[in-house]
């Protein structure tokens, strides 16, 4: 039994070649043959002759197909990188224009102007009272604050007169945010030492 | 003088071949142009008649 060689087998994938033959007319006259061949997807190869010449042009056409460099037709929708503009249908410039001007408006509603923190309509209503220094405050029985506690206070409400701007100069200075705490520790300091006389006193009694 | 059909980015010497003709054996080599937009084009002597796809119905080509 001869050994029969294995067909080369190409490592791709080819094609099959379609040879499409016409012959016209049909009937009557001199006929004509026209033979078309290409792979799948590819531009045809054409061979025109006589009728007689059939064969050898069947030949032609396989051959020369077979010989030439492939011919895939690739149209103007297969490129790749066309940008899809059925996306970007809605995404137009004046989109961008009116993002913008929202952001300026977040923008300058987060903006705090320096008017708007010493307006004082602007802030929550504050009992105003005419007490401006210490010696103003009335005097409460039991209050052990010495004279010394006095002097710091009045040197720690200097120190902070000194710092403020001259926008909050015209306010009283317990409408502003570091006097009320300074104000607000005195007042807890006073009740503190209120606080501890009574319990002296306390056991004092007891 | 010559006459040539294009499709996509190809061009094939249409030789003695007749508009109808051509349109016949482009529709047997690629399908979607079994109705095809044909553009006649002359320039320099030669005819190009440039081959594309009607566009169809969405779902027409399964």
């Amino acid at each position: 039994m001869p050994n029969k060689k294995p067909v080369n087998k190409t490592t791709d994938d080819p094609k099959p070649i379609t040879l499409i033959v016409t012959i016209y007319p049909p009937k009557k006259g001199q006929r004509h043959v026209m033979v078309s061949g290409a792979p799948e997807g590819e531009m045809p190869l054409l061979f025109t002759g006589i009728f007689q010449e059939r064969h050898a042009l069947l030949d032609q056409a396989f051959a020369g197909v077979l010989k030439r460099e492939p011919q895939i037709v690739t149209l103007k929708d297969d490129k790749p990188g066309k940008p899809d503009k059925a996306k970007s249908i809605t995404g137009d410039a004046s989109d961008d224009e009116t993002e913008e001007a929202e952001s300026k408006e977040a923008a300058s509603d987060q903006l705090v102007t320096v008017a708007e923190v010493s307006e004082p309509d602007s802030a929550e209503s504050v009992p105003v009272s005419p007490i401006t220094s210490a010696d103003d405050l009335p005097v409460i029985d039991g209050d052990t604050a010495t004279s010394d506690d006095v002097q710091r206070f009045e040197a720690a409400l200097e120190d902070i007169k000194a710092e403020q701007p001259a926008a909050l100069e015209g306010v009283p200075y317990y409408k502003t945010p570091a006097k009320k705490i300074a104000y607000g520790t005195f007042e807890k300091l006073k009740a503190e030492q209120a606080d501890a006389a009574d319990e002296s006193e306390d056991n004092d009694n007891g | 003088m010559a006459n040539f059909i294009k499709y996509g980015d190809r061009k094939l010497d249409m030789g003695a071949l007749t508009l109808e003709q051509a349109k016949q054996l482009m529709a047997r080599h690629f399908p979607e142009l079994a109705d095809p937009e044909v553009k006649k084009e002359d320039k320099n002597g030669d005819t190009t008649y440039t081959f594309t796809k009607k566009a169809g119905r969405k779902g027409s080509d399964r």
